[in-house]
């Protein structure tokens, strides 16, 4: 059944132990707030899986650190928003569109004489002026062309405020969204993983931030700071059926694409491809002297965990139902599924959907109980010394949340490196 | 001798590690069906030649050349699909799998392509042919260190290749397990499979070798017959020292 288990031959006790941890506590977040809010928890957590899988196959899979799950979930949020939102009539009934698709259609143009001057050291070019050649050209026909989108964008803003989206069935924006991802993912991947572990750390970082910049600056397309809402679910949403069994219609949809993906990824892992990779994890020179193409099957996986880390996205975006550019946070969005998939053991998928549930009932339950501690601290502090408590405590209480996460990390670093179901890795370098 | 096919050239072949320059100038042939032994004493460079021919290092200058491939400019990965395994002085084991996962593991890129039932059955013959055939769902960290060597020489050569590199793969075993040893890799020549094998164990030398280069501080100091080098002057000097007097 788990990834290890047929090495060792032995009960899954340690599995379920931490199975029994999670379910007590959704179980005690239920009865503490409700149903309706279970339920929600639940959602997000499997939405939060889904991204924490992406993370575990990079890390624990190929030794990659990507710090910028928070990039790739927002392709994915923003596919899902504009595949699922309605046409918007203000931009198709203008010009606009023809306007727009020519200035794409010379985007495109433009992009193939970069593409070309890049290789005229085919024709006997000098490497070095080759690479002069096709930065000068490159960027002169990037002015041209910001020149044609510029007017055309702004005209989109002032008539329409953004072009809408395509008015499709959401799933379609959710694997739209994984393509999305990988698709950036590989060019990322191609750039980057070249480069050491802790440098990739900064590079990622770094482009999750260039992602969200573009997001929220490209106004015509995402609607910029202004927002786009409401994204039409899925399933029947919450003003058909209400919101228990809307929410529950979700949860469903979603746990089962956890599932497919558990499964399908425990597949792989015993196939042929699956040992190539557990191959290179564990001896990156005995591999390739095994004629394993090493940095090619590397790529793979960073593309395969940004393609889930778009679908995961897409799933929580849509949960949602509110595209903000602006609300994607490297604290929510980044490091906690870095938390949950430490947690639950880089590697083990297993281990991470446990740990990314157990992770979010943390979180989640973080911000009623520290304002009830505050409460009582209030209570107590009233009754004993007349303390007259500053008014802003509620709001200063909803802070703890930052440190509580930066706790567990520290507590799970000292105690449980390997996370609370470890994956044997050892990285041989 | 010299009328055998030439499966692998190597022309001038020098390594640098910054100042230190661990293989010299080094030339020297391999004949299909051929035992050579690269012999020397500690530090003179055999692991850096064996890394060099199977590509885990780069050369800094000079051409290896297996028939009409350059493949001293070719990644690992390729030479190994080209027909060139390996083991390693120091094992490198995959760790986290079964030994028998860690032969499938070597089968995949042989030159037949092997998958599913048939890939399971090469693997378990390769295991029972260096005697690890009831060891084979054991994890490789429970075995011992000759047991994992005895893994990774069937690692390599479940990939079926031409050429096979063995480094030191001798040492460190008993009497008896020698001499199946050294029969396993006459075995392995009589099947047409061309060896090179660094080794210190002179029994081994004598009895399997055909040729032996050896080597000392990086250079190429005598080439022949096992009796005709180890009975070369500058050899004993090599291994030995000098005379005081």
């Amino acid at each position: 059944m788990l990834a290890n288990a047929p090495i060792l031959n032995r009960l899954p006790v340690r599995e379920t132990i931490v199975a029994g941890i999670v379910v007590v506590a959704i179980i005690g977040v239920i009865m503490a707030q409700g149903m309706t809010f279970g339920v929600r928890m639940m959602v997000e957590a499997t939405c939060y899986a889904i991204l924490a899988l992406g993370f575990t196959i990079q890390w624990g899979y190929a030794g990659q650190l990507n710090a910028g799950v928070l990039g790739f979930l927002a392709l994915g949020g923003y596919a899902a928003m504009a595949f699922s939102v309605p046409m918007n009539a203000a931009f198709w009934n203008t010009d606009l569109p023809q306007q727009l698709g020519w200035a794409i259609v010379r985007a495109v143009f433009y992009i193939l004489i970069i593409i070309g001057v890049s290789q005229i050291h085919r024709l006997g070019v000098p490497k070095k002026v080759r690479t002069w050649a096709t930065i000068i050209v490159a960027f002169i026909l990037y002015m041209m062309m910001k020149s044609h989108f510029v007017p055309i964008a702004s005209a989109i803003e002032r008539e329409a405020q953004f072009i809408g989206g395509l008015g499709m069935h959401p799933l379609v924006g959710w694997l739209v969204g994984g393509l999305l991802a990988g698709v950036a993912g590989y060019f990322i991947g191609r750039i980057c993983l070249g480069l050491r572990s802790d440098y990739l750390v900064i590079a990622t970082l770094g482009i999750a931030e260039i992602i969200k910049a573009v997001m929220v600056n490209e106004e015509w397309l995402t609607r910029g700071t202004l927002t786009v809402s409401p994204i039409p679910w899925p399933v029947p949403g919450p003003g058909d059926i209400g919101f228990l069994a809307a929410r529950s219609l979700y949860l469903t949809l979603t746990a089962l694409v956890v599932l497919a993906i558990f499964l399908l990824l425990q597949r792989a892992y015993k196939a042929p491809w699956g040992r190539m990779i557990r191959s290179i994890r564990d001896n990156e020179i005995s591999a390739a002297a095994m004629g394993k193409d090493i940095n090619k099957r590397r790529l793979e996986i960073f593309v395969f965990g940004c393609i889930l880390m778009g679908i995961g996205g897409a799933a929580l975006t849509n949960f949602t139902s509110i595209f903000n550019a602006q609300g994607y946070l490297p604290l929510n969005h980044t490091f906690l599924i870095l938390v949950m998939a430490i947690l639950g053991g880089p590697g083990n998928n297993l281990g991470t959907i446990l740990g990314a549930f157990l992770v979010y009932v943390i979180w989640v339950m973080s911000e009623p109980v520290a304002l009830y501690v505050m409460q009582v601290v209030i209570y107590l502090g009233d009754m004993w010394f007349a303390w007259e408590p500053p008014g802003n405590i509620a709001s200063r209480a909803l802070q703890s949340r930052v440190f509580i996460i930066g706790l567990l990390i520290t507590l799970i670093l000292r105690f449980a490196p390997q996370g609370l179901m470890p994956e044997k890795v050892k990285h041989d370098t | 001798m010299d009328n055998r096919v030439r499966v692998l050239e190597v022309r001038n072949v020098t390594r640098r590690f910054g100042g230190l320059v661990a293989v010299n100038d080094m030339s020297f042939d391999v004949h299909e069906q051929e035992v050579m032994g690269l012999i020397g004493p500690n530090g003179s460079g055999k692991t850096t030649m064996m890394n060099l021919i199977s590509g885990a290092l780069r050369v800094s200058g000079g051409d290896i050349m297996m028939d009409d491939q350059l493949i001293s400019d070719m990644p690992a990965r390729h030479i190994a699909r080209a027909g060139v395994a390996r083991t390693f002085q120091l094992v490198r084991m995959l760790p986290t799998m079964t030994a028998l996962e860690n032969v499938m593991a070597g089968a995949v890129f042989g030159h037949k392509k092997l998958w599913g039932r048939a890939l399971q059955v090469h693997a378990m013959r390769q295991l029972e042919r260096v005697g690890m055939g009831t060891s084979a769902h054991l994890p490789t960290s429970a075995l011992t260190y000759i047991d994992q060597k005895r893994v990774e020489l069937a690692r390599a050569l479940a990939a079926n290749p031409r050429i096979i590199l063995l480094d030191e793969w001798l040492a460190g075993l008993n009497p008896t397990e020698l001499r199946t040893g050294i029969e396993l890799i006459a075995d392995l020549r009589a099947e047409g499979r061309t060896i090179i094998l660094v080794e210190h164990v002179m029994d081994a030398i004598r009895s399997l070798c055909d040729r032996c280069v050896v080597m000392n501080t990086g250079r190429k100091i005598a080439e022949g017959t096992p009796a005709e080098v180890l009975s070369d002057d500058e050899v004993i000097r090599a291994y030995l020292g000098d005379d005081d007097d």
